[in-house]
């Protein structure tokens, strides 16, 4: 990835209206550094890849508190390649039963952050990412 | 080179991309684009300021909703203040403008962050809105930070100037001695359903009628009131803004600013260089303590740098 600023946008996908995570989590990102483009609630799949595409973000991070992660995760995944746009990263977090994450991953989902995340994790595999796309 | 084939491809991603590279280092930028930046300006540019939360983004919704309807493209540049800790941030003016299921080939929204810059956009906006310029749009709509009395450098980017303010946050006092005043082609009192906005209008129509700066002047500042919220007074804004490219006094208006922007354009790049010469000189020496031989030490190694190129 080019260097300059990390842009990393993060959206509440579908009709969940948790929000609380997702805010979190932004101004988290906002104090190490980061770029972060908050959507708000209710965004759709196709919005959001619109977004990430405008906003030029390397990451796309969704939360999801209300189930439907099954979805709606690997929605925006397959709309970012129909773009051409798969080089962005997508990752995700919420309340995320354990047993769904291989199959989130499998989607090409690239890590589940659950209830109790710490924002160094989040920041540990933002820069890890990053570190293996620059090889 | 590839970025400029996209945007000659009219590619979203590559109008992106190109607005990554102006604002991650806009002298690189502007060797890339020489040929775009050096282009004539193409788009009507609308600029919004005023300070934080008077809902300049909910007006921006409401203006690209109405130029959407009459089939014109409508590109949005939105700056939002990075955080002068971490220098990251948090940019939400997106949340407010976006309007769901839009043709993204239609409306292209763009949110830049501040980087430190302290003029109310940001140190690669110049050549953002060339890119964006460049692309075309038939709308080109710019919002500043939130910002208070000195921030004005929207007024040589913009061809026409909106100040949005609210009702109670001062007096005339605060609206005479303001530099947005200044800047302003058109006032909008915005949330005009809230106490005191009535007054702040007369205010600002007895202060236009008695400045000395409008008599006999080309062009008056109107004042709308808007409910951004509702769309009380939306369609006499939007009407002003859509017909002032056809106003002849505007036009007149608009040969001077067109003159001042490129003045500025060539200035906030001369600054640019000097800003990242300053930053590079910093790291050369420790600095305890301020005094003219520090500063004299520090310039010497800029002017030095200089000549190694
Ligand atoms: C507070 C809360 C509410 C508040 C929400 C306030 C708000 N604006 O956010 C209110 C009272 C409004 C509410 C309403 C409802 N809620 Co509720 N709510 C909760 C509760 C108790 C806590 C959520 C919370 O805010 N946690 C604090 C934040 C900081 O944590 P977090 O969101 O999990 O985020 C952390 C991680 O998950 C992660 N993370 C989250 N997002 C992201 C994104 C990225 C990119 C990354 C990296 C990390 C990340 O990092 C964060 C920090 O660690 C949970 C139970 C629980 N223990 O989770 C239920 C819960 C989420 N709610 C639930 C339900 C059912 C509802 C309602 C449908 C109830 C109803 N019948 O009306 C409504 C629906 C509301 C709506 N519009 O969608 C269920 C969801 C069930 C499910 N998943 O199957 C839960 C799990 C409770 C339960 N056990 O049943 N709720
Ligand atoms: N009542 C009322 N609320 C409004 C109006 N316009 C905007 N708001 C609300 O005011 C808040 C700020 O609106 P924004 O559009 O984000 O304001 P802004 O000027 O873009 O804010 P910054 O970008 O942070 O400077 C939001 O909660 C809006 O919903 C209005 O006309 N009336
Ligand atoms: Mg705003």
């Amino acid at each position: 990835m080019e260097k300059g600023k990390v842009r990393i946008l993060i959206a509440k996908v579908g009709l969940d209206g948790h929000d609380r995570g997702a805010k979190y989590i932004a101004q988290a990102l906002r104090d190490k550094g980061y770029e972060v483009i908050y959507t708000g609630i209710r965004q759709t799949p196709e919005d959001i890849v619109k977004a990430a595409i405008q906003e030029d973000a390397q990451f796309v991070g969704l939360s999801l508190l209300s189930g439907a992660h099954n979805q709606l995760f690997p929605k925006v995944v397959q709309l970012l390649k129909e773009k051409g746009a798969e080089d962005i990263v997508v990752f995700g977090g919420g309340v995320i039963p354990a047993d769904d994450i291989p199959f989130l991953k499998s989607q090409g989902i690239k890590e589940i952050f659950p209830p109790g995340t710490t924002i160094d994790e989040v920041v540990d595999f933002i820069e890890k990412t990053l570190k293996d796309a620059a090889h | 080179m590839q970025l400029i084939e996209g945007l000659k491809r009219r590619d979203l991603r590559a109008l992106a991309k190109a607005i990554s590279l102006a604002e991650n280092d806009p002298l690189k930028a502007e060797e890339v684009f020489g040929e775009v930046i050096s282009q004539p300006p193409m788009s009507f540019k609308v600029g919004l300021t005023g300070p934080p939360g008077s809902g300049k983004s909910t007006l921006i919704r409401n203006i690209v909703s109405r130029a959407v309807e009459e089939n014109m493209s409508v590109g949005v540049l939105a700056v939002d203040p990075s955080s002068p800790f971490s220098g990251g941030a948090l940019l939400a003016d997106r949340l407010r403008i976006a309007i769901p299921n839009l043709d993204p080939s239609k409306v292209f929204i763009r949110s830049l962050s501040s980087r430190g810059h302290l003029g109310g956009l940001s140190p690669g906006i110049v050549v953002s809105v060339k890119l964006m310029d460049y692309y075309g749009f038939d709308l080109l709509l710019l919002e500043t930070v939130g910002v208070g009395q000195a921030e004005v450098e929207v007024m040589y980017l913009a061809d026409l100037v909106g100040v949005v303010l609210v009702p109670n946050l001062g007096d005339d006092i605060q609206a005479m001695k303001s530099g947005l005043m200044e800047v302003a082609d058109l006032f909008v009192v915005n949330k005009c359903t809230l106490q005191g906005a009535e007054k702040l209008r007369l205010e600002l129509e007895s202060l236009i009628e008695n400045s000395p700066r409008f008599q006999n002047a080309l062009w008056k500042p109107p004042v709308f009131s808007t409910d951004a919220l509702t769309g009380e007074g939306l369609e006499e804004l939007w009407a002003f803004i859509k017909n002032s490219p056809r106003d002849e006094n505007f036009l007149k208006l608009l040969e001077k600013k067109r003159k001042r922007q490129v003045h500025f354009q060539i200035y906030q790049s001369l600054l640019n260089y000097f800003r990242l010469k300053a930053e590079d000189a910093m790291k050369l020496l420790s600095l305890d303590y301020y005094s003219p031989t520090v500063v004299r030490e520090l310039i010497k190694k800029i002017l030095e740098g200089r000549e190694e190129e």
